[in-house]
């Protein structure tokens, strides 16, 4: 019982994680359409502003202020290069996106000019004593932290779309974006607002990543993107709550899978495993396990 | 002829005329070699061109032509630079007939993977075919007794055969590669034109824009697009045999067998343009220039004084320049290069298509909007 | 490009570069034995069985006309190296900068006489992909005469069979894979790193010391080429030196999930010793984890040896009072330390660097590696001078083929020395170290271990 317990807590942080990526892509989703190569890249950015940052502020104040600088960053991205070029041809954003990809990796380097991964001090209380013991596994504060931090913005992101103005326009968008401009909805400044939350989300991940590998470094979001894609995938792309149990479940099945079968997964085959299982879950539910069945825009 | 653009019919001997001189024009690109002396390096580039080019076709065949999005090409590319490299040390293979295996396999794979591809789009077929390029990497790693695990098999190339008549050494065996690569490069051109100008073709683009009405008009659906997958997965094994000699090895920890190769493969198609024939072989001539031109770029003795302290303890420069250049062309060329050189060249010149009732061309419509032709006719003499 | 494996090259290249207290009193150091510093250049102790022989000739039989013709003038020195592609770039302009400046050093200083030096680098963004066509381009378009110092274990894989059919030196290749010393399959190719294997063996031989009557020990290693050797060498050696190997966790390469899991397996097994083989960012993630279950687990301390790709001080700084204690390895200087700023040779290496317009910011102990190489390379040239009067790409690999001296910033005592076909490995020779997360410095741990020169097994 106590390695079941102990590979739950450990799935459970590495899809807190997840699930906060996997919203920040269901979001860009439910917007205009797209899937955002460049989410994980925006989050390492923005991590590194937090870093930035937090040399001369407190951290918390720190990673909020970098989360509100990736808001500004994703809606003007939107804004000035997603839209216009969306308009030519969806296969163009595609592209424009790796492009970002490849151009935010390479940015955050450049700009800051390091040459090393940074150190970035720790969001929770993270002394070595710092955990709880449940049944004979240990769960650290900082792990617990950040999945309260990722079900709280869930929570204030689901009490957005479901009972503000914003979020009704941002959801008559979402399922029908011909008709929404007939009913005065602004769309352009949908857009923007969904890219910049969606940003901001991914940075408060990107800052929670820092601080569990207690450093920034340009390589941080790479795996960490894909395997949110997978959950946003499973979860069914155009659902929050999907977004929010898949990556738990996906962090869950992934260290059970490793764990309980080291020989012949490992953590070698750890991401592979779950890929596995998602696409079985696919080919039943084609939609994903939340996902509503509707035309794709690709 | 003062006024442009310039019309002329389809299939007219002016038609005729133009497309001849394409053919000769890109016919004498390719076969350039002939003509010139060209450094061992410049066979290698070119080499490495049609390889390219060769993967972004069979990708182009699936998304151009079906709509099925795959971003696993890598896998395929990888199982067939495997496939060549453990024939040739193991079984002893010559490479020649590696490429034939190469193509088998890998279109079995493809059919494997097809199958339940059907059941999904969009977005949920980009993740299974994620996962395909994710595994297989760790499968590599793990079926160490095949595939020389983490390190990988080394020592492989193609020797130029005494028929040639090419020189011994580096030189002959670069030029040899080029014309390997060449071939395999026309080859995949030919299949995938056939297959797209045909019966199949149209049974193709009808499945990508829109499958139902197409199973209503007897098309069977399932069968498409299980067979292009396959056919499109064996092109790109093919791509990756010549990758193999090319590169003399095949490890796990090379980029283009892991989701960076799928990237690049998709990069190449869609800056050439998706769903053009010529796409992909323009596509994989211009990323290869860009990228060879963007690294060249830290010899920064050009630049004013103040750019250069500026640029100083800063590394990625050819990257970010690289990046831009990209996200630039999406903005310049949406629909790729070759879309784009149509555009243009419909300002100078429109071939006006043969419609099947007999409508002398004579007569068209001059306000026809450009953009309202079909795309493959209104092409300019290059198809 | 985001791939990790060059962090480990990286870090690798800086571990050259680190220094205990040469200087200073070795007072926190808990083993007792201040380390001696052996008097003079050369390493050429007692057991130190590999003797220049002077013999080995490469055969050149099977190679062009021209690989016998003297080199006029301009000698070109071309390599390939990571300048852009994401954080590859970000960790390695510095070894193109030091490389740069030290060959200029030897132009002012005309240190191979008659000869100017010109080092060429072209980008592969650290893509093996694309090695080859700029490999192909130094030679046929640039005209080089040899390489030297290019980076990476695939990349230099992909140009060997083409170096050694045309007959040019790939010297000092950056990678410590075993396979760059198979002298006798690839006469033309050299490494330039520390060999994994035998970095391996002198931790087995520490534990040994450590743990007379046998150990437990876990290994956690990055599922790689790089993490193979490692975990291949223990396993081969445990049984012989008593140790009993418990749990091997691997991760994967650009795994940035912490390695919360694998930590948890580890220390269910309660091994004496850990053999930890992360990569860049995920070493100081990785002794952060470990602390953390240390603190779950009380009483449970175990002696940490961990790869010396991780060693940089940059690197371990990040992972503050969790990295303190562990155990690694060097041959060079850190000329980042404050406490050899003083050292002639590095007063002289910063200041020239400086001249040469490197950041006065910059960083000088990744610099290093890519001077270090530089010195060699030179020396060989100059070598090649000496013993044939001339300079040829036949006389080159013959002089890299029996070299023995000792760079200005390597550790006294650790010579780079090679002998023909019986020793491929340039550096063999190292000082177990520990870190001090207080001092962000290392101190020596007993003796320089030079017995394994000449000794490493080509796999």
């Amino acid at each position: 019982m106590a390695r079941f317990l102990q590979y739950f807590f450990n799935g459970l942080s590495n899809g807190a994680i997840y699930s906060l990526l996997a919203l920040s892509l269901v979001i860009v989703y439910r917007g205009s359409g797209h899937l955002n190569f460049a989410q994980g890249e925006m989050a390492m950015v923005s991590a590194f502003f937090a870093w930035w940052y937090g040399r001369s502020m407190p951290i918390w104040l720190a990673v909020i202020a970098a989360a509100v600088t990736a808001f500004v960053l994703g809606a003007l991205i939107e804004r000035f290069i997603i839209r216009p070029i969306g308009l030519r041809s969806p296969f163009a954003v595609v592209v424009a996106a790796i492009g970002l990809f490849l151009g935010l990796n390479a940015l955050a380097p450049f700009a800051w000019r390091v040459t090393n991964p940074q150190p970035f001090k720790s969001l929770f209380p993270n002394d070595a004593g710092d955990f709880v013991r449940i049944g004979g596994a240990t769960w650290r504060y900082e792990r617990i932290g950040i999945l309260v931090v990722m079900l709280v913005l869930a929570a204030l992101l689901f009490l957005l779309f479901q009972r503000t103005k914003l979020g009704l326009s941002m959801r008559a968008v979402a399922s029908n974006p011909e008709s929404a401009p007939l009913v005065g909805i602004k769309t352009g400044q949908v857009l923007m607002v969904s890219w910049g939350l969606a940003a901001f989300v991914g940075a408060v991940g990107g800052a929670m990543v820092a601080s569990v590998n207690t450093n920034v470094d340009a390589a941080m979001m790479f795996t960490i993107f894909f395997s949110a894609a997978a959950a946003a995938t499973l979860g069914g792309f155009d659902s929050l709550g999907g977004a929010v149990l898949s990556g738990l479940a996906l962090g869950a099945i992934e260290n059970m899978a490793a764990g309980y079968f080291p020989d012949l997964i490992g953590q070698e085959l750890r991401f592979s495993s779950s890929l596995l299982i998602i696409m079985i879950v696919l080919l039943v539910r084609p939609s994903g396990l939340f996902g509503s069945q509707r035309v794709e825009r690709v | 002829m003062g006024r442009l653009p310039v019309r002329i019919g389809a299939r007219t001997p002016p038609h005729w005329v133009l497309r001849a001189v394409g053919v000769l024009a890109v016919g004498w690109f390719l076969l350039l070699p002939i003509f010139q002396d060209r450094r061992p390096n410049e066979y290698g580039e070119l080499t490495d061109i049609c390889i390219l080019a060769l993967a972004a076709l069979s990708l182009n065949l699936l998304i151009g032509f079906t709509g099925q999005i795959s971003i696993g090409h890598s896998a395929f590319f990888g199982v067939g630079a495997y496939t060549t490299a453990i024939l040739i040390t193991d079984h002893g293979w010559s490479p020649g007939w590696t490429f034939l295996a190469s193509a088998v396999v890998c279109f079995g794979v493809g059919v494997l993977v097809g199958i339940p591809a059907l059941r999904l789009k969009g977005l949920y077929l980009v993740l299974v075919t994620l996962a395909l390029a994710q595994i297989f990497p760790a499968l590599v790693r793990k079926f160490d007794w095949l595939t020389g695990g983490s390190r990988g098999i080394t020592g492989l190339r193609y020797e130029q055969p005494s028929w040639t008549g090419l020189p011994d050494g580096r030189a002959g065996r670069s030029e040899w590669l080029y014309w390997v690569a060449l071939a395999m490069l026309a080859i995949g051109y030919v299949i995938v034109r056939n297959l797209v100008k045909s019966r199949v073709g149209r049974s193709m683009v009808a499945v990508r824009d829109n499958a139902t009405a197409a199973a209503v008009m007897g098309i069977n659906v399932a069968v498409t697009k299980t067979v292009v997958f396959g056919i499109s997965a064996g092109l790109c094994g093919v791509a990756g045999s010549v990758f193999a000699l090319r590169q003399t090895q095949a490890n796990p920890e090379t980029q283009m067998f892991t989701i960076l190769g799928s990237i690049v493969f998709l990069v190449i198609m869609v800056i050439g343009g998706a769903a053009s024939l010529l796409g992909p072989i323009v596509g994989a001539f211009a990323y290869y220039r860009f990228d060879e031109f963007t690294r060249a770029l830290p010899d920064k003795s050009y630049l004013p004084e103040f750019v250069q302290d500026f640029l100083t303890g800063r590394p990625n420069l050819a990257t970010i320049v690289f990046a831009s250049l990209l996200i630039l062309l999406m903005f310049v060329a949406p629909l790729g290069l070759v879309g784009l050189a149509k555009r243009l060249a419909r300002k100078v010149l429109i071939v006006i298509p043969r419609l099947p009732v007999a409508v002398p061309v004579e007569v068209g419509d001059p306000d026809l909007p450009p953009d309202d032709l079909p795309a493959d006719d209104a092409n300019v003499a290059l198809n | 490009m985001f791939q990790k494996k060059w962090l480990r090259i990286l870090a690798l290249l800086m571990s050259f570069t680190l220094v205990a207290a040469a200087c200073g009193g070795d007072d926190d150091d808990d083993s007792g034995a201040p380390s001696p510093t052996t008097a003079d250049d050369g390493g050429d102790d007692g057991d130190d069985g590999d003797e220049p022989s002077g013999e080995w000739a490469v055969d050149t039989s099977v190679c062009p006309d021209d690989v016998e013709d003297p080199i006029e003038g301009t000698i070109t020195i071309g390599a390939t190296m990571p300048l852009s592609g994401g954080v590859a770039a970000v960790a390695f302009a510095p070894v193109a900068a030091g490389m740069q400046a030290y060959i200029e050093y030897a132009n002012e200083n005309n240190l191979v006489d008659g000869h100017t030096l010109e080092l060429v680098i072209e980008d592969d963004q650290y893509n093996a992909t694309l090695t080859t066509p700029a490999v192909e381009k130094l030679l046929d378009e640039t005209g080089v005469h040899l390489f030297s110092g290019m980076i990476g274990t695939p990349n230099n894989l992909a140009v060997r069979d083409l170096l050694n059919d045309e007959c040019y030196p790939q010297l000092f290749a950056l990678t410590g894979a075993p396979a760059f010393g198979d002298v006798e399959n690839f006469p033309w190719t050299m490494g330039g790193l520390p060999p994994y294997n035998t970095e391996t063996l002198v931790y087995v031989e520490d534990i040994k010391q450590q743990f007379p009557d046998g150990a437990t020990v876990a290994i956690h290693a990055v599922s790689s080429e790089f993490g193979d050797y490692y975990v291949e060498t223990m396993e081969a050696a445990a049984e012989e030196a008593g140790l009993e190997i418990t749990t091997i966790q691997r991760i994967e390469a650009a795994d940035s999930n912490p390695p919360t899991a694998q930590i948890t397996e580890i220390a269910a097994t309660r091994p004496d010793v850990i053999l930890a083989v992360p990569l860049g960012a995920q070493c100081p993630t990785f002794t952060n984890e470990l602390a953390n279950a240390k603190a779950a687990n009380a009483g449970w301390e175990p002696r940490l040896y961990i790869t010396s790709t991780c060693a940089s001080p940059l690197i371990l700084g990040i992972a503050g009072a969790s990295a303190d204690g562990l155990f690694t390895i060097t041959s060079g200087i850190d000329v980042a330390d404050p406490k050899n700023a003083e050292l002639p040779q590095v007063v002289e290496y910063r200041e020239f660097m400086l001249s040469q317009g490197f950041a006065a910011d910059g960083d000088f102990a990744t610099a290093a590696a890519g001077w270090n190489t530089a010195v060699a390379t030179v020396q060989v040239l100059i070598d090649a001078l000496a013993e044939s009067g001339e300079v040829s790409r036949a006389s080159i690999i013959n002089a890299a083929r029996s070299l023995d001296f000792h760079p200005d910033l390597f550790r006294d005592g650790i010579s780079i020395s090679t002998n023909g076909d019986a020793d491929g490995f340039p550096i063999e020779s190292f000082q177990v170290i520990q870190w001090s997360a207080e001092s962000k410095t290392y101190t020596d741990i007993g003796d320089i271990h030079t017995e394994f020169e000449g000794t490493t097994r080509v796999e």
